[in-house]
């Protein structure tokens, strides 16, 4: 391994500092001279129509602004989540926002709306929607997902037929796929287990409400939000609000946690938008405690079955999964999918047929959090591997082992290639360090109220992406300022990822600037700051865009001195203008 | 026993009292209430009515005594966010959960969102912006969690720090289980737990040198 002076070793991160000292600010902090607050009418109910809503006494109140409904704000595509909607699909769901010069105003204005709702059948469990004449949780549709089109599924009384013995009904899915001879395989397995499994959904709750505030100068949106990602959270914005991306300044320096919540953008983003386009005033809205449970977001849950053959020694003949996704009202997020390709990579079936139902409930919003799919997977599957290495008389870490990916593993439906796994090798180092042989006998030792459980998981995670643009400035103050397009959501991978571009000028890291977290300062556009891929991602972009900027120097100092650019070399230390010098 | 005991409803507005019983009886109460605040240009005053309590009021925030114009029903988070410009004092929760609001009130970690303003007038208020020294020094609670690089997204660091710093006043030498249970009240929903607990236990070692 190179040895280097500043990749893999400590620092403290740019950021660090303001953060104990209560300077770090973020979204909730900004103070534009004459900011208005809004307050949000939710609904009361999970699921109705707005029939007539009588704003006038909140406009007769002193101190009132502006009041904007659904009939306001740009229209989305269902199942895409509106900014405020005339028919609500979960208790909790925004259906208009009133600005006031103060919150205290808008609050009571939003009492004096008088609003007549005709309240509509919900669901919250997606078998009772699925059910033949079941109540369906939208007006036009109770299937949907990210590239599956809205549409209604009903399956039929015999599907049913066992659930009063507790069988999970398994109609016709939304989606499936299949690939080698399932029944050959079960036929060839010594060991069948079959199994229904429930993981439960849970939201987010950042400990930073998503609180957001917008001002328009010079033809310019300035959106101060709480996000995970910077640059790629702007296309989502300027989409909501039907604006060229070019006039949308983000600003997200700090975010206050997201686990998935605030991957990008998020529709709520657009309301201060909105009202301050309207106003011409600037405008923050504060989201509280409750607002984040009803629209911040949570994991998706599943109802499913799974079905496993075995050989002797553990090997995976055929696995047969069916999952019913509870998706939320709205688009989602497609953990179902990933759920069914992690299980096709983690155990390498020599044949596999997924199946998966993406149901829409009046729940709160789903969305992605923390390895959405591989995670609830893992937690639903292992313990049967565990069940299976039982009856078979098999180890744990055994059973895992035969099945784990290696480098020559294959993934999904058209079992694609993968560029590598060190599944097995992390499993034999894992139970090397734990002196697994050993503790195991610790397994199930009752000590008065405590059990003593010994186990062992795995579980998938994707490494990252490519494809995104680094930005690496040298000015004449002698500094490397490294433009980063990443969030900041506290794990400062941001400033993580720009040290290599430090590491590959040789430059001193106190002579670095990290410009981040305001697409006013230029930034590169980079990767989403979600599923654990900026490290991986960004990395290997300020590697290249370092690389570049030195390759570039070399040229403008052979033009400089004459001679090619590869007779210039680096040297450490000094301002960059001394630093280059001809081989010896 | 006041009338307000028996009839809050009774009263044109919200004694503390009943504020208070409000929050005991709703979480709904709590979120609304907290978060709300009348100021500038809507502001309705009306001295004279049953309950009517000064506006003008002189708090002790950081060293500095601050005139502030405040509300009856107004917590002290929002006093000090809002009024007074320290915004490093977050609010997680506003309902008395979190601990992401926590200051020192006469050296007691208090959630600010649960303190009516009008009732520490007298008290000495210390924020997350007062420890560090007017030259920039950092308090040495400050400097173990930089050291130890405890923060992660940094939401409820403030809080974290204040209660460390509170704790460290009364218990020099805590041991790491009586730093766990004076940092229970300060959620942290990265999970950072552990890297609050070492840097307390640095600054507590710290502490013991200097």
């Amino acid at each position: 391994m190179a040895s280097y002076k500043l990749i893999g070793k400590d620092f403290t991160a740019p950021d660090l500092v303001g953060k104990v000292t209560g300077k770090a600010k973020f979204a909730e902090d900004f103070r534009p001279a004459g900011m208005l607050f809004a307050k949000l009418l939710r609904s009361p109910m999970p699921h109705a129509k707005v029939r007539k809503i009588d704003s006038r006494a909140a406009l007769a109140l002193k101190g009132v602004v502006a009041i904007v409904t659904a009939d306001d704000v740009p229209k989305v595509e269902p199942p895409q989540e509106p900014m405020l909607t005339n028919e609500p699909l979960y208790a909790g769901e925004p259906i208009l926002a009133v600005v006031a010069v103060d919150e205290t105003t808008a609050a009571e204005a939003v009492e004096r709306i008088k609003i007549d709702l005709q309240p509509l059948p919900f669901i919250v469990d997606p078998l009772e929607t699925l059910r033949p004449g079941g109540p369906d949780p939208r007006s036009d549709g109770n299937v949907a997902a990210r590239e599956l089109k809205l549409q209604t599924i009903k399956w039929t009384a015999r599907d049913f037929a066992g659930v009063d013995q507790g069988k999970l009904p398994m109609g016709k899915p939304a989606e499936e796929w299949q690939y080698g001879d399932l029944e050959a395989g079960f036929k060839q397995a010594d060991f069948v287990l079959e199994e229904a499994f429930v993981t439960q959904a849970l939201s987010h709750h950042s400990m930073e409400p998503r609180t957001a505030m917008a001002y328009w100068q010079n033809g310019k949106l300035y959106l101060h939000a709480s996000s995970q990602s910077v640059t790629f959270t702007v296309p989502y914005v300027a989409k909501l609000l039907g604006i060229d991306p070019a006039q949308l300044v983000f600003i997200s320096e700090n975010t206050g946690g997201g686990f998935g919540s605030k991957g990008t953008g998020y529709p709520q983003m657009g309301i201060p938008a909105i009202l301050s386009k309207k106003t011409g005033r600037p405008v923050m809205i504060r989201v509280t405690r409750d607002e984040e449970y009803a629209f911040g977001r949570a994991r998706a849950g599943y109802q499913g079955w799974v079905k496993i053959g075995f050989r002797k020694d553990g090997r995976v003949t055929a696995l047969d999964l069916y999952i019913i996704h509870s998706n939320g009202p709205y688009e989602g997020f497609p953990d179902f999918r990933s759920s069914g390709l992690a299980v096709s990579l983690a155990y390498q079936p020599l044949a596999m047929r997924w199946r998966g139902i993406s149901v829409l409930t009046n729940n709160p919003p789903r969305g992605p959090q923390r390895g959405p799919g591989p995670n609830q997977i893992a937690a639903a599957i292992e313990p049967f591997i565990d069940k299976a290495a039982r009856k078979l008389g098999l180890d744990r870490v055994a059973i895992r082992r035969i099945n784990a990916p290696r480098h020559d593993g294959k993934v999904g439906p058209k079992q694609g290639p993968i560029t590598s796994s060190y599944l097995p090798e992390a499993l034999d180092k894992g139970a090397a360090r734990f002196n697994w042989a050993k503790k195991q006998a610790l397994s199930g030792q009752r000590k008065g109220s405590k059990v003593t459980g010994i186990g062992v998981g795995m579980a998938i995670h994707g490494a990252g992406r490519t494809g995104f643009d680094g930005l690496v400035l040298i000015k004449p103050d002698g500094k490397l300022y490294i433009h980063n397009g990443a969030g900041n959501l506290g794990t400062f991978s941001y400033a993580g990822t720009s040290r290599t571009a430090a590491e590959v000028l040789g430059m001193p890291w106190d002579r670095c600037e990290v410009v981040a977290g305001d697409t006013g300062k230029n930034l590169p556009w980079n990767c989403p700051q979600v599923g654990s891929i900026t490290s991986f991602t960004l990395t290997r972009t300020n590697y290249v865009a370092a690389m570049d900027a030195k390759k570039k120097l070399q040229e403008i100092a052979a033009k400089g001195l004459s001679g090619a650019p590869d007779d210039f070399e680096w040297a450490t230390g000094g301002f960059f203008s001394s630093r280059i010098h001809r081989k010896a | 026993m006041d009338t307000a005991d028996k009839e809050p409803n009774s009263q044109p507005s919200i004694t503390r009292r009943s504020f208070i019983k409000g929050v005991i009886a709703s979480g709904v109460t709590v979120s609304s209430v907290g978060y709300l605040f009348r100021g500038g240009e809507a502001a309705q005053i009306q001295p004279g009515l049953p309950g009517a309590v000064e506006r003008l009021v002189t708090l002790t925030v950081n060293g500095q005594k601050r005139p502030v114009d405040v509300v009856k029903q107004e917590t002290l988070a929002m006093t000090l966010r809002y009024k007074l410009g320290l915004t490093g004092t977050k609010i997680g929760c506003d309902r008395g959960e979190c601990g992401n609001c926590t200051v020192l009130i006469d050296d007691v970690p208090s959630y600010s969102c649960s303190v009516l303003t009008h009732t520490v007038r007298n008290a000495k208020i210390t924020t997350i912006e007062g420890l560090a020294g007017s030259d920039g020094k950092l308090h040495p609670v400050q400097k173990a969690f930089v050291d130890e690089h405890a923060p992660q997204c940094g939401f409820c660091t403030p809080g974290q720090i204040m209660t460390t710093v509170a704790l460290l006043k009364v218990n020099p030498k805590p041991t790491r289980a009586q730093a766990a249970e004076a940092l229970s009240g300060n959620l942290c929903r990265c999970g950072a737990y552990n890297y609050f607990l070492n840097a307390a236990m640095r600054a507590a070692r710290g502490a013991e040198v200097s």
